[in-house]
């Protein structure tokens, strides 16, 4: 979900590599053990690449991370982005069309042989659009080539109405989305397979395209259309040659609010020395590419897999906070603050300590606990103002009532993803599942 | 995603009210897609928990629905626009019009005695327009997050994900999941039948 800060006119660089420009008061800590290879490349909490832009913002509790990407086929023809989210719940690469025009990267075409287009509604009335095409991604020494991404238009017209949600935020530009683009790295291949069921392929046996999904257009006249698999946006770490079964997101502890953090993305589980899935990590398989939580006596996960019917439990890097219902009765934020309303988030006037324990389809279980810190002290106060890493943030689902464990949760550990139709590592059950 | 949950009251057929709701005609508006088996399995099933929670599966009716405030009788625009299916399910206070779309999003429709359209839920893969179920509220909802938008970059700070939960004069939007599990509710408090509470809106 996203609201999102108004565009307004982009200054500055659009690459920015790593940190971007902003100015650290104090840093966190490094990782103990770092790791080293061609499969690792470095995340940091650092409130995104538009902190300290004109008319940009902070954006906090969401790691981010640069990859390079070139012409199919080139070592010379290439670009490097910085800033780009990188997102567990969400997958595929989508970066601005300004940012890699330059590489006149080759269209991938629809099911019916016109360029196709993809519409990433958010559901809260933002959405993204724009061309799909083919490009190399480059993530540390890893390669995946040919890979379908998003290519995100900055233009304002030429969105159809059932991705615009008859003229809602359009999030085509680095202020709106906080970030140079998104680096969707989930459980699925692609963007249009959910819980091992794809839809937008015509060999799916729906009558008709889902929408929002894929287009292609005549003229100004964008229809929903089928795209065969191979073509959907697709999850890069799932075409590098190795390394391509998940991967590892390693962040350092933070127990109060931080500047930023800096961690890695390991690629592979189990292929390299860097990547085993450890003896102390508790694997969590899914249904529905959700799992259990257990709390305050409550088993808040799906009751029934064939349905996905009951609390929906997920894990996701790119949502800012721990949400979950308010079964404790915390006070919520109130609804008029200097930073709005806040009335999603908690607000208890000391910090409170939780327990919950994380349930696997499998059984396997592990503590989960965190601290539910003041949101309107975290979010509305200057002192917190340039803080990216805040690890007491979370809020109430409120319609939902399972957990979203965003990324408070990831601070000070090793959370493991493996990605669904790839081999898992020996001794781990089939994919997807995560573990920690 | 959140999906429907078992915990609403069950009710007796002979508590049932607002039968004139309900269309003479029941049958499916649309021939079931060619799904996969699994999928297929699924909505049967799905369909089953939810007849099962609401207590009383009156069978497939004809399209009958309408966004956020209109009145129930006044369009089939929803079941149209999304090409879908409808299933009419009778509690108590109020009646349910599940409209499930091929491609899986499934919306709820909450239907007053006096046939208005008070709530809207749903969930799914893709999310539904909500300029189609918010109706005459969905400019008051985009100006909302806009307005928290704007507030947002004064700030100099992005929202980012998080579920929302609007309260706004006399609308209430709240919705959960991320990318590719969708699900959230839409109401009108004071549209409210009596004896319902917000919790049964899943």
């Amino acid at each position: 979900m996203r609201i999102v800060v108004l565009s307004m006119l982009l200054i500055g660089s659009g690459f920015a590599v790593g940190c971007g420009s902003a100015s650290f008061k104090s840093t966190g800590s490094s990782p103990s053990g770092a790791p080293s290879g061609a499969n690792v490349i470095r995340i940091d909490v650092n409130g995104g690449p538009e902190v300290g832009q004109p008319g940009g913002g902070i954006y906090q509790n969401v790691p981010f991370a640069t990859a390079k990407v070139c012409a199919p086929g080139s070592t010379s023809n290439c670009v490097t982005i910085g800033g780009l989210l990188v997102e567990t719940g969400a997958t595929g690469l989508r970066v601005f069309d300004k940012d890699v025009s330059s590489l006149k990267l080759p269209v991938v075409n629809a099911s019916n042989g016109s360029p196709a287009y993809d519409c990433v509604a958010f559901g809260d009335g933002t959405y993204i659009w724009g061309s799909v095409q083919r490009a190399d991604v480059i993530l540390g020494g890893e390669t995946a080539a040919k890979v379908p991404i998003h290519v995100i238009s900055t233009a304002t017209d030429g969105v159809p109405s059932s991705c615009s949600n008859g003229g809602s935020i359009n999030l085509n530009t680095a202020i709106a989305l906080g970030a140079n683009g998104i680096l969707g790295i989930g459980f699925e291949p692609t963007d249009c397979v959910f819980d091992n069921q794809s839809t937008c392929d015509a060999a799916d046996g729906l009558p008709t395209p889902p929408s929002p999904a894929y287009y292609t257009c005549s003229g100004t006249d964008c229809t929903p259309a089928f795209i065969a698999k191979a073509n959907q946006v697709t999850n890069p770490v799932a075409l590098f040659p190795k390394d391509n079964n998940g991967f590892i997101v390693e962040l350092p502890s933070a127990s109060k609010p931080m500047v930023n953090l800096s961690g890695y993305l390991v690629f592979g589980i189990g292929t390299e020395s860097n990547n085993q899935l450890t003896s102390s990590s508790t694997v969590i398989t899914m249904a529905c590419d959700a799992f259990t939580t257990q709390f305050a006596n409550q088993n808040l996960g799906i009751t029934d897999p064939n349905t996905c019917a009951g609390p929906y439990s997920v894990i996701d890097s790119g949502s800012n906070g721990i949400y979950f219902p308010n079964i404790p009765n915390f006070p919520t934020c109130p609804t008029s603050t200097s930073a709005g309303d806040l009335s999603s988030l908690y607000c208890p006037s000391n910090a409170q300590d939780v327990s919950a324990t994380i349930v696997g389809q499998n059984g396997k279980s592990k503590a989960a606990n965190f601290t539910v810190g003041n949101g309107e002290q975290l979010l509305a106060s200057s002192q917190t103002a340039s803080d990216a890493v805040l690890p007491t943030l979370a809020g109430s689902n409120a319609f939902g009532s399972g957990f979203v464990w965003g990324l408070p949760f990831f601070y000070g550990k090793n959370v493991y993803f493996s990605i669904a139709g790839q081999a898992a590592p020996s001794g781990a059950p089939a994919t997807p599942w995560w573990a920690y | 995603m959140t999906l429907p949950e078992s915990h609403r009251p069950l009710r007796r057929l002979s508590q049932l009210t607002g039968e004139e709701q309900v269309p003479s005609v029941l049958r499916e508006a649309k021939p079931r897609c060619s799904l996969s088996a699994k999928a297929l399995a699924r909505n049967f099933i799905k369909w089953l928990h939810v007849g099962a929670a609401a207590t009383l599966l009156l069978g497939f009716s004809p399209p009958a629905s309408a966004s956020l405030g209109g009145t129930f009788n006044s369009v089939d625009t929803d079941r149209a626009h999304m090409n879908a299916r409808v299933q009419v399910m009778q509690h108590d206070a109020f009646v349910i019009h599940q409209i499930s779309a091929p491609q899986g999003t499934v919306v709820n429709e909450y239907v007053s005695p006096e046939g208005k359209v008070f709530a809207v839920s749903w969930h799914g893969q893709f999310p539904p327009s909500m300029e189609q179920i918010l109706g005459t509220y969905f400019q008051q909802y985009v100006a909302a997050l806009k307005a928290q938008a704007e507030l947002n970059q004064a700030q100099g700070r992005v929202y980012g994900h998080q579920p929302l939960n609007l309260q706004l004069p006399g609308l209430v939007v709240q919705t959960s999941g991320h990318v590719g599990a969708y699900a959230g509710r839409a109401y009108i408090p004071n549209m409210l039948p009596q004896a319902m509470i917000v919790s049964q809106i899943q």
